[in-house]
Formats: C-alpha cells, sequence, structure tokens
C-alpha cells in the first residue's frame, strides 16, 4: 500500500518531474495523470497513447479512473476500514454510484487518501500539493464540491 | 467567452439540428480500418488549404459534428453527458462550459506534418477548447487527419484528446 512517506515524495514537484512521455502541457489537468503515475494504473487513455512512448504509461481521465475501484461511496460514508483511497470531487449529478460511473465534466479532480491528509496535483500551482479532506473539499465551489472515495483499483 | 468560440458553439449547434457545411460534398460512403468500427458518413469533409489553417481546423471539425463517438476508444465516455453519441454533441458539452466572459476560455489548434495509418503523408490537427479558472482548469477536443493527395478529412482517423 502506498504511504505518505512515498507520497510525501512528490510534494512540490511538476508534471514535467513525474511524467517522462511529454505529457505536460500546463494548461491541461494533470489530476488523474499524476495519481495513475504514482500508483501505476494505466487503464483507458495514458499519456503514452497521447504523448510520447518513453516512460510508463499513466491514465490520464477521471472518469476512467472511478469505475476501476473496488467499491465507491459518498465521502462521509467512507468505512472507518479504508485507510488508503482515492478521493473524487465533484458535483452530484455527475455521479452514478450505483454504476459506478462518472461523466465526462470539466469540474471534476482526484486525490490519493492516506491517513487523514489527501496529495493530489494542484493544477492552478502546476505541483503536487497536500491537503487535509477539509481543504479538499474548497477545490471547487458548490454544488461541484461533493466528495467521493474509492477504493485503490 | 471568445468571440471564436461563441461563432463555433454556434455553428455546431446548427449543426447538431440536422444541417452541415462542408467545404465540399460528396456521396455518402462507409470508412474502416483495422481495429476500428466501420463508419457510415456523408459527405466526406475537405479543407480549404493546404497545409490546413487554424481556420480550416475549426471548419473541419464543425462539418464533422456527425462522427460518431466510437470512432476510437479515446472518445469512449468522453461526452459530458452519458447521452453524448457524436463529436459535435462531445464538443458542444465543453463549449457550453465556456460562457462565463470573466473566466479565461480560448481555442488552441496545431497543424503538423504526419502520415495516415496507410502511409499517406498528411497534416496532424488538432483542436482543443481551453478553459482556466484557477484550479478549474481543462483542454478538451479533437484530433484528426488531413489527406495531402486531396485535402480530404479521414473520418476513422478522429480521437478525442485531454485529460483530467
Amino acid at each position: 500500500m502506498i504511504t505518505q512517506q512515498q507520497l510525501n515524495g512528490y510534494l512540490g514537484k511538476t508534471i514535467s518531474q513525474i511524467c517522462q512521455n511529454g505529457y505536460t502541457n500546463a494548461h491541461d489537468n494533470h489530476c488523474a495523470h499524476f495519481v495513475s503515475h504514482v500508483l501505476g494504473y494505466h487503464f483507458g487513455v495514458t499519456c503514452r497513447m497521447m504523448g510520447k512512448t518513453i516512460g510508463p504509461a499513466a491514465t490520464l481521465r477521471v472518469q476512467e479512473l472511478f469505475p476501476r475501484c473496488h467499491s465507491v461511496g459518498a465521502w462521509s460514508l467512507r468505512p472507518a476500514s479504508v485507510k488508503a483511497c482515492l478521493v473524487f470531487i465533484t458535483g452530484a449529478s455527475n455521479v452514478n454510484l450505483g454504476n459506478r460511473t462518472m461523466v465526462n465534466v470539466p469540474r471534476k479532480h482526484v486525490g490519493i487518501y492516506v491517513d487523514g491528509q489527501i496529495w493530489h496535483y494542484s493544477n492552478a500551482q502546476q505541483k503536487v500539493v497536500k491537503q487535509l479532506p477539509a481543504q479538499f473539499a474548497q477545490h471547487y465551489p458548490s454544488p461541484d464540491n461533493r466528495m467521493f472515495f474509492g477504493t485503490l483499483p | 467567452m471568445t468571440r471564436l468560440a461563441v461563432l463555433a458553439a454556434a455553428a455546431l449547434a446548427f449543426t447538431a439540428c440536422g444541417s452541415r457545411q462542408t467545404q465540399s460534398g460528396t456521396s455518402s460512403e462507409t470508412i474502416s480500418a483495422p481495429g476500428r468500427p466501420a463508419i457510415t458518413s456523408s459527405p466526406a469533409v475537405h479543407v480549404a488549404h493546404q497545409p490546413p489553417t487554424a481556420k480550416d481546423v475549426i471548419d473541419a471539425a464543425i462539418a464533422s459534428a456527425d462522427v460518431p463517438l466510437s470512432v476510437s476508444s479515446t472518445c469512449a465516455n468522453a461526452g459530458t453527458e452519458a447521452a453524448d453519441r457524436t463529436i459535435g454533441r462531445y464538443l458542444a458539452g465543453f463549449m457550453a462550459q465556456m460562457q462565463s466572459p470573466e473566466k479565461k476560455n480560448w481555442i488552441e489548434t496545431t497543424i503538423e506534418p504526419g502520415k495516415s495509418d496507410k502511409g499517406e503523408p498528411g497534416s496532424l490537427c488538432t483542436l482543443t477548447l481551453r478553459h482556466e479558472d484557477g484550479d478549474d482548469r481543462w483542454g478538451w477536443g479533437v484530433r484528426f487527419f488531413v489527406r495531402t493527395s486531396d485535402g480530404m478529412v479521414l473520418q476513422q482517423s478522429f480521437t478525442c484528446v485531454g485529460a483530467g
């Protein structure tokens, strides 16, 4: 399982320091891209498909991560036994928990939760940051700030 | 929202309502490529200049609004609504998010020399709709190939680009 120590090693890094495939345009949203490089996810559309083929592939899209989680649910209902998971934030209407699907709306974001902290790629700051869940909940204004957990694929 | 985006959105809305504008129309055709589903399309789309200009790329994307999202695995579930089935609906979904005059929105086009799956020379064209408002930052669009020999937009070459 990923640890806080491992994630702290990414703090302050830009996507150019993480992705070797050149998919590093600062105007793109790299939240799922960061998560996937850290956790080794390479399903769906990847940076190797869209960039160069030099380094490991990483999934680029949030809506392709969400259905791969073994279980998903509202953040407030996260089982106490879940110490590490993915954390998603978007509007509630963009998520179908029963079908485990999320539509590709622009305002959606994902990070990695481990033992009370969330590591994610801040596209505004262009680097990996660490936040408490209460801070992460302000990533988007209401109503696009509903949080969901997804157990690690 | 930029003036360009307004125009493009209006044009896409127009095509989505059942009409279409192309540089030159020909008869319907069925196109297929290994590993991709056959696409019945009409009419063929041709660009006005070689290599294509930014205007040609936008025009070609608008004229290709009816291309199904099933054209590429990169377009699967790429629409902003689960019911989206075409490139036109896909692009319109993101254009609809570009309406605030207080936010930064723009259209980005790139044209690079390349070769088709069959080795034909041409231009690899990308149109990306972009938005930035703090952490609300994204770029979604399409990439397609324009054949040099006749300026034809190869419909089976469409892919959906974007991350996040």
